[in-house]
């Protein structure tokens, strides 16, 4: 099982609770090392962008850059998964730093069953 | 929330299939009871982190502190409608070079859809072209 960590990123507080996603599953994501994980809390995000097969973006409501190193790039993210999309969880790396995104929630593979659940994965 | 979608190609990957945009309804909520800032300061900080980028020095990017704090104290431009919401997304999320008339092309490179509109299964995803 992973960390998870909660967090709110207009106020920077946070949570820890235990991941329901099995060390199989998050090697499925990618292959990093340390797996905490936080989620962006929905009015942290403003859109998804499905890439393609395996392939998708996370874009913020806000630029924040500002607020923490770790979070820097986030506008910028781009998905490094190694499963379908819509299939389990989808992972991105975020480009310039170490960090990656993952999905969470439908195993849909239609779009219109997509949900937007999606975690921050500290992959330092 | 919205069942509109943006569909586009970006002009720097040619060979990619085109990508959907799905708007986060609770960013819809936020753009149609008139939350949002004017759509300027975010393309300030785009263009601001984007030339941090080409000129290689992202790794220690930081906004400026005015600029960056216009996101939530600028004057608050009002309720937008669906439509306009998702043309400020486009502006918000997608790449400039995607969106911006100033940029010449031959071919469209955007488009928005209702979710019905796409294909309903993702069998040939990445066969997915934005049709001229």
């Amino acid at each position: 099982m992973t960390s998870l960590v909660v967090s709110n990123i207009t106020d920077g507080s946070q949570s820890t609770t235990t991941s329901k996603f099995s060390d199989r599953k998050a090697h499925a994501w990618c292959s990093f090392s340390k797996m905490d994980v936080v989620i962006i809390k929905s009015h942290g995000l403003s859109s998804m962008v499905d890439g393609g097969t395996g392939i998708a973006y996370m874009v913020l409501t806000y630029n924040i850059s500002q607020a923490t190193s770790a979070a820097s790039g986030l506008s910028h993210a781009i998905y490094s998964p190694s499963t379908e999309f819509g299939a389990i969880q989808n992972c991105s790396y975020i480009e310039t730093t170490s960090y990656a995104l993952c999905e969470c929630g439908s195993n849909n593979s239609t779009l219109n069953d997509w949900q937007l659940g999606y975690f921050y994965l500290n992959g330092k | 929330m919205t069942d509109l979608c943006v569909v586009y190609e970006d002009p720097l990957e040619p060979d990619a299939p085109a990508k959907v945009l799905v708007p986060a309804p609770e960013w819809m909520e936020l753009a149609m009871s008139g939350r949002l800032p004017p759509i300027w300061v975010y393309l300030d900080l785009k263009r601001d982190e984007q030339k941090a980028i080409e000129e290689g020095r992202h790794s220690t990017f930081r906004h400026d502190p005015k600029k960056h704090a216009l996101q939530w104290e600028a004057e608050r431009i009002g309720p937008l409608t669906e439509e306009e919401a998702i043309l400020y997304l486009i502006m918000k999320d997608i790449p400039e070079r995607v969106w911006n008339e100033e940029v010449p092309s031959n071919k469209r490179r955007f488009t928005i859809v209702r979710k019905n509109q796409l294909p309903q299964t993702r069998e040939w995803r990445n066969a997915w072209r934005l049709a001229q």
